[in-house]
């Protein structure tokens, strides 16, 4: 991206010149981002059926979901840019610094799409069913299956969910404390309602009986949490200091916020992903149940205005 | 760097140390750029459980690098979710 269109998109994404289907995208970006409760099964629609294809919306909701997460990470945890401290000091060296940063990345990180081989999605669904009910979750939610149809996503959340709860990559043993896993999941999930699934889920578990001490520290931690959540940018040094207090170390304090986070970003996905239709990669057609006003005519509309707006765009730019 | 306590590529065991060189191949290929070049400190914040890292990198992988979407759609979706988040990374 350019850094004029990066510096429109600093100020307002809403209002970058983009294509239909990329503007449908960026608006859902930013409400399943600011206002995750609000969003609709129409909103949802909307973008369905402004992508050019079923794999292409769930892929963009794979990206929001992404970002959601690491941007949650990246303020709750305080993770500075490359550029030297003196330069951050001064708002015009900072903003030279992160150019130049950008300037490193355009040129040298090959960003070409590369094909990652892993495991079928048959293959990650049973493995997350499996650590459903190693983690006394019960059934894997419907929503989840349907991500087989975009592979990268549903790799995605079984790796990082098993990296998080697993720690014994071997044996495969749940290492995390399983009742603050919930106890931030039920916290979270309190401002997401419409993922409907996930908070029925964590409502039903029964979180442990623990001591008064155990009670302080883990009211402590959601109330970080929740912070992580919905406001990840207010979280300062003492916040961490005060966990650190609690006699957490930095490694479980990693844990609390990947877990936030993660619980963040999957209630997302729910919201983005659960009013779509039973999708199957030689169905076309379930596109059109869920649109019945986008035909392959408008699609081809779409990706001629596409290319078209792309191209004013691209000209606007270079000069 | 951040609040919490990071690795860096000097005092990274062999396991971290590894991971660390798979994400500058990931990144760089074969380019001959040092190893602390790459590892991000959006990297490094996870160095405190190497297993997750690997995790995000992969899933990083999966997310930017496979699927049908442009990269214009991905800077502008991820910029737009940046932005709303009041991330400055």
């Amino acid at each position: 991206m350019s850094a004029r269109l990066t510096r429109i998109f600093e100020n307002d994404p809403l209002a970058a010149p983009l294509a239909p289907d990329l503007r449908a995208f960026v608006a859902l970006s930013v409400k399943v981002t600011a206002r995750p409760q609000e969003v609709t099964p129409e909103d949802v629609r909307a973008a369905f059926s402004a992508a050019m294809s079923p794999r292409q919306y769930l892929d963009a909701a794979g990206v929001m979901i992404a970002f959601n997460f690491i941007t949650r990470v990246a303020n709750a945890l305080g993770v500075e840019p490359e550029i030297p401290a003196w330069m951050r000091r001064f708002e015009p060296l900072r903003q030279l610094g992160l150019r130049a940063m950008a300037l490193f990345l355009r040129l040298f990180v090959n960003l070409d799409r590369k094909e990652v081989h892993g495991p079928t999605p048959s293959e990650h669904v049973a493995a997350l069913r499996t650590l459903f009910i190693d983690l006394r979750l019960g059934d894997l939610p419907g929503w989840v299956e349907r991500l087989s149809f975009a592979p990268p996503l549903l790799a995605a959340l079984r790796e990082l969910l098993e990296a998080l709860v697993r720690r014994d990559s071997a044996t495969g043993t749940i290492g995390i404390d399983t009742n603050r896993f919930m106890a931030i999941g039920q916290t979270v999930l309190q401002s997401i309602p419409n993922a409907e699934t996930l908070t029925r889920l964590a409502d039903n578990w029964q979180l442990a009986p623990r001591s008064e001490e155990d009670t302080k520290r883990t009211a402590l931690i959601t109330r970080f949490a929740n912070d992580v959540a919905l406001r990840s940018y207010t979280l300062t040094r003492e916040r961490i200091d005060e966990l650190r207090a609690a006699n957490l170390d930095d490694a479980e304090i990693l844990d609390v916020v990947v877990t936030a986070a993660l619980w963040s970003a999957a209630a997302r996905l729910e919201v983005l992903t659960s009013s779509l239709p039973a999708l199957d990669p030689s169905d076309e057609n379930a596109r059109a149940a869920v649109a019945p006003n986008t035909d392959r005519q408008s699609a081809e509309v779409a990706a001629t205005t596409d290319s078209q707006a792309q191209s004013a765009l691209r000209e606007e730019l270079t000069v | 760097m951040a609040f919490i306590k990071t690795i860096s590529v000097r005092e990274a065991n062999s396991e971290l140390r590894a991971i660390y060189g798979l994400i500058r191949s990931d990144m760089v290929g074969s380019t001959p750029f040092p190893v602390e070049w790459t590892t991000w400190n959006v990297m490094q914040v996870f160095s405190l459980r190497p297993q997750f890292l690997w995790a995000f990198e992969r899933s990083f992988r999966h997310f930017m690098w496979d699927g049908e979407l442009s990269r214009l759609a991905k800077e502008a979706i991820g910029v737009s979710v940046a932005q709303t988040n009041a991330c400055h990374y």
